[in-house]
């Protein structure tokens, strides 16, 4: 078995093959390939849970036949084929539905909140020694807000058009925070170019994949080998993606097979007096693995486009479950998402933080990204709940949410601690491999009780499925 | 300038070895891109380079591609210097 898989290795490994795929029969040949799983994914995977029933394959697919003919002129098509996904990808959702730019106030709002951005870049750029300017991101986010409370007040279209504008604002957000915190390292022109390439055709989330400018140009292929060996790992991504879903597909026919209650009637407490402690601990283990399994397929689809496109990005998800502490854990499971708050929020309070005793900034920061950033980063992706709700209900309701960033932030400390006073490398085998991933798993799992932004009903009803596992 | 190097050699040694890592690397190699470095590790190195070269990342702005190899961070010690 060994010898099978290890010849399977050498052949993705042979240099011959990546010669090869410097051809143009090799190209054609690999890109054909990846048309035929994606057209397959595209089928299962990516219909019911992203992007309504269109089938957007073949857009992916005439982008990246472009951006491997055409290597040179790579960002642009990425600039031209992001721009039409726009129309034609509804990536992103507001509130009241999917942004419909066939209608003319869309197009209008979505071209207003265009120039506030460019607006927004010039000024910070050209003002960005004036202590004001200091701090884009911050501003931002307080603007937000204000603008939020401010719309709650109104009614009529003026309320309907403000929250478009700011649904398509928040969907844009953190790609243009990317290009603000950067804004030191290029020309203006660039950062204002680099608002055609939000929201990529390749699609996400509110997170960008893989980060921002800075990062694209690092991961970027400067030549047909480079490229090559980008294409082979994105195959080899899409594959594993195809494979982890099969693994999901099993997974839930077994679940529906014992005919066991969902995660949902289970947390609100519909479901406790029918079930047992055991029944509750397989529908949380469940429901873990299922939520580990969704984003290791989402991301991976997501990445293998990225590699294809000749960007040679990490993986989204990278081995969670050989991870060795808390925090490691969380750069494993979502480490864009990790490299967000990481990026935005954790560097910038950390070395502001300069004359406080190192394991206070450590902490401070943490709790910024953990926390704060975190609880932001989801209160402008649920803009339905401020529009239903208002301001300050909506943000009452997401309490359990504050319960759980706020332990997320605690672990991570604490497991940052122990990291940098007891190294790694003094664990003994079992420990590392049994005990501590079942100590890191099991908080995982426990915590993700209360990661519900708002589907939680609240914090009395999770802590008492909590106590329930424990027949508490 | 090749004490400095050497310094930050075994710093970046030291951090990569905590985890477990003790396979080689040159000067050129990607740490940060290549996730061999964790946000926790860069920090560490961070601060070190902060009390010992006295960098005021507050100031002069905080770039993890500035540590993504040794290279790079000799480079970045060069321009503060």
């Amino acid at each position: 078995m060994n010898a099978f898989f290890s010849s399977i290795f050498q052949i993705w490994r042979d240099p011959r093959l990546l010669t090869f795929l410097q051809t143009a029969i090799g190209k054609s040949t690999i890109l054909f390939l990846f048309a035929l799983i994606l057209m397959m994914t595209n089928l299962f995977w990516w219909p019911q849970h992203e992007v309504g029933h269109f089938h957007w394959w073949p857009i992916v697919m005439l982008a990246l036949t472009l951006m491997t003919t055409m290597p040179k002129y790579r960002r642009l098509w990425l600039s031209i084929f992001s721009f039409i996904s726009l129309f034609f990808l509804p990536w992103f959702i507001l509130p009241q539905g999917a942004v419909n730019l066939a209608q003319m106030t869309h197009v209008f709002i979505w071209l207003i909140v265009m120039v506030f951005m460019m607006i927004y870049i010039m000024v910070i750029s050209t003002y960005r020694k004036k202590k004001i300017c200091q701090y884009p991101i911050l501003n931002l986010i307080l603007l937000v807000f204000i603008v939020m409370a401010v719309t709650s007040t109104l009614s009529g279209t003026m309320k309907t058009n403000l929250w478009t504008g700011l649904s398509l604002l928040t969907a844009y957000f953190w790609y243009f925070s990317y290009t603000l915190n950067s804004i030191n390292q290029y020309p203006l022109k660039n950062s204002l170019l680099q608002i055609t390439r939000y929201l990529p055709f390749w699609g996400g989330t509110a997170t960008p994949y893989p980060k921002g400018q800075q990062f694209l140009d690092a991961i970027e292929a400067k030549s047909s080998e480079a490229l090559a060996k980008s294409q082979l790992a994105g195959l080899q991504l899409l594959l594993l993606a195809v494979i982890w879903y099969a693994v999901l597909l099993v997974m839930e026919i077994t679940y529906h097979r014992f005919n066991l209650p969902s995660w949902i009637s289970v947390l609100h407490g519909q479901a406790t007096h029918h079930a047992s402690i055991g029944i509750s601990w397989l529908v949380l283990i469940h429901h873990f693995f299922f939520q580990m399994l969704y984003y290791a397929i989402n991301g991976h689809l997501i990445i293998s486009i990225v590699r294809m496109a000749g960007f040679l990005a990490p993986k989204n998800m990278d081995k969670p479950l050989v991870a060795v502490s808390i925090a490691d854990f969380w750069n494993r499971y979502y480490f864009y998402f990790k490299e967000l708050l990481v990026d935005l929020f954790f560097y910038p309070t950390y070395f502001r933080c300069s004359k406080i005793p190192t394991q206070w900034r450590m902490v401070i920061a943490t709790t910024m990204a953990a926390g704060v950033g975190n609880v932001i980063y989801h209160y402008f992706t649920t803009l339905e709940y401020p529009i239903h709700y208002g301001l300050l209900k909506s943000l009452s309701m997401m309490r359990v949410y504050y319960f759980y960033a706020a332990v997320l932030s605690i672990g991570i400390v604490i497991s940052q601690w122990l990291t940098l006073r007891r190294r790694v490398i003094a664990m003994s085998r079992l420990h590392r491999y049994v005990l501590r991933p079942v100590i890191i798993i099991g908080f995982f799992a426990l915590l993700s009780i209360f990661n519900e932004p708002y589907e939680s009903l609240s914090l009395v009803t999770s802590l008492k499925f909590l106590g329930s596992l424990f027949g508490i | 300038m090749k004490d400095i190097e050497n310094e930050i050699r075994n710093q970046v040694q030291k951090l990569l070895l905590a985890q477990g890592d003790s396979l080689p690397f040159s000067n050129q190699d990607s740490l940060v891109m290549s996730r061999r470095l964790s946000s926790l590790q860069l920090i560490e190195l961070a601060t070190f380079l902060e009390k010992k070269y006295e960098i005021n990342f507050a100031a002069v702005g905080f770039n993890p591609h500035d540590f993504d190899s040794v290279d790079h961070i000799m480079a970045l010690l060069n321009k503060q210097q």
